[in-house]
């Protein structure tokens, strides 16, 4: 599944969060962004000034950027939210699609980490 | 232009030079040479003039380069407010890199627009924007619409203003390539074509002299209504398929020359457009299928 497309500048960068300790973690939106967004069907293309690049992210991409712009959330609540998007989908699937988005959105430089929620 | 001899021209060309009007901008041009003064008698034959002591957007002189290579190779300069953006290309090119570097020139400056790599037409008060990578057969698709009776605003950049989000016009010769010229010859008989130049950067073009009616109103803006990425391939039959907003707007970043410019601006700009348009691909190979397709 394509969750995202980018243009313009791509961003070299990877984020690092290390997979076995992402369910213990919390994930926010990276402030100061200046994100422009638009949503047609689902689908999100979003614009990061400061960074300069368009982005155009999946529904259930879309849909996380949502509940993210709303403050920091952590992975499990995340994988739930998604898991109500998803329906009745298998629930390793929709855990691995979580693990793909919020790589995604690491990679884009959207969110970060802030911490344990534990 | 009209009203000027082929020797008024050449004189003008030659000497203070001559102020054409292309849509929203204004062009001082000067050029002693012939294949520059035949290409702009021929093709900017119903292009109004503007007043000789107008200001001007851009002053662009096109020259031979020095004495020796007027005689030995002869080459050509493009010169845009004393700058020389570009190598010297062969002098039979001369026409052509004005019509080249002008579109550089705009590109690089006109920034109260976004500006796509696309041809744009207009039909019934309906803007169409046609983007596509050069031998996507967009410019090909664009003459035969012209020769059709739709309204040209432009072959090769679609001006999207920034402020009212409508398609204004840039109206010039329609650039065609290779096997193009003759298709669109065979296509339509009147269409004036203006010298065949061979051997370039993009192997043999020929310019198409735009409609009268497409001059006469190029100060007419229009609101976009379609975006169709098109590519022509050989022996296939006409076929849309659409495409999501979220997809098209990305690939007109993709073909917008001047977005990294634009920011926050330009991304508003072409999400406009592209939410007010149907938004398809179209792969045709004869152009009265797809012309006929678009009508409907």
């Amino acid at each position: 599944m394509i969750v995202h497309q980018s243009a313009g500048k791509l961003r070299l960068i990877e984020t690092f969060i290390p997979l076995k300790n992402r369910i213990l973690q919390n994930f926010s939106l990276i402030p100061n962004l200046e994100i422009v967004k638009r949503t047609w069907d689902g689908e999100c293309a979003v614009y990061l000034g400061k960074s300069r690049e368009t982005h155009l992210l999946s529904a259930p991409c879309a849909y996380l950027l949502g509940i993210l712009d709303q403050g920091p959330v952590p992975f499990e609540v995340l994988k739930d939210r998604l898991q109500s998007f998803a329906g009745d989908a298998n629930a390793q699937d929709v855990s691995d699609l979580a693990h793909e988005i919020v790589s995604t959105l690491a990679k884009i430089g959207v969110i970060e980490v802030l911490g344990d929620a534990s | 232009m009209s009203s000027l001899s082929p020797a008024e021209v050449s004189h003008r060309l030659a000497g203070y030079g001559l102020n054409l009007t292309i849509g929203r901008f204004d062009i001082a041009l000067t050029s002693r040479l012939p294949h520059v003064n035949r290409g702009i008698v021929h093709l900017y034959a119903d292009f109004p003039l503007s007043p000789d002591n107008a200001l001007v957007d851009f002053r662009i002189d096109i020259a031979a380069p020095s004495l020796l290579r007027r005689w030995f190779r002869p080459q050509v300069n493009f010169n845009f407010d004393g700058v020389r953006p570009f190598k010297p290309l062969p002098i039979n090119q001369a026409f052509a890199m004005f019509e080249w570097g002008l579109n550089w020139v705009i590109a690089n400056h006109a920034h109260q627009f976004a500006i796509v790599h696309a041809a744009s037409v207009e039909k019934n008060g309906r803007g169409y924007i046609f983007p596509g990578a050069p031998g996507s057969g967009k410019s090909t698709l664009c003459a035969a619409l012209v020769c059709r009776g739709w309204r040209l605003l432009s072959d090769e950049m679609a001006l999207i203003s920034l402020t009212d989000g409508l398609i204004w016009p840039i109206v010039r010769p329609i650039s065609l390539k290779n096997a193009s010229i003759e298709i669109i010859r065979k296509f339509e008989a009147g269409a004036v074509l203006g010298d065949i130049v061979t051997d370039t950067a993009k192997g043999n073009i020929a310019h198409m002299r735009p409609p009268k009616a497409s001059v006469i109103s190029f100060r007419v803006p229009v609101a976009p209504f379609a975006v169709v990425f098109p590519t022509y391939r050989a022996g296939a039959k006409t076929e849309y398929v659409e495409i999501s907003k979220g997809q098209t707007l990305m690939r007109l970043a993709e073909n917008c020359f001047n977005y990294p410019v634009l920011g926050a601006a330009g991304f508003n700009c072409l999400a406009n457009a592209v939410e007010q348009s149907r938004c398809h691909t179209a792969i045709y190979s004869e152009l009265d299928d797809v012309i006929a397709s678009l009508e409907q």
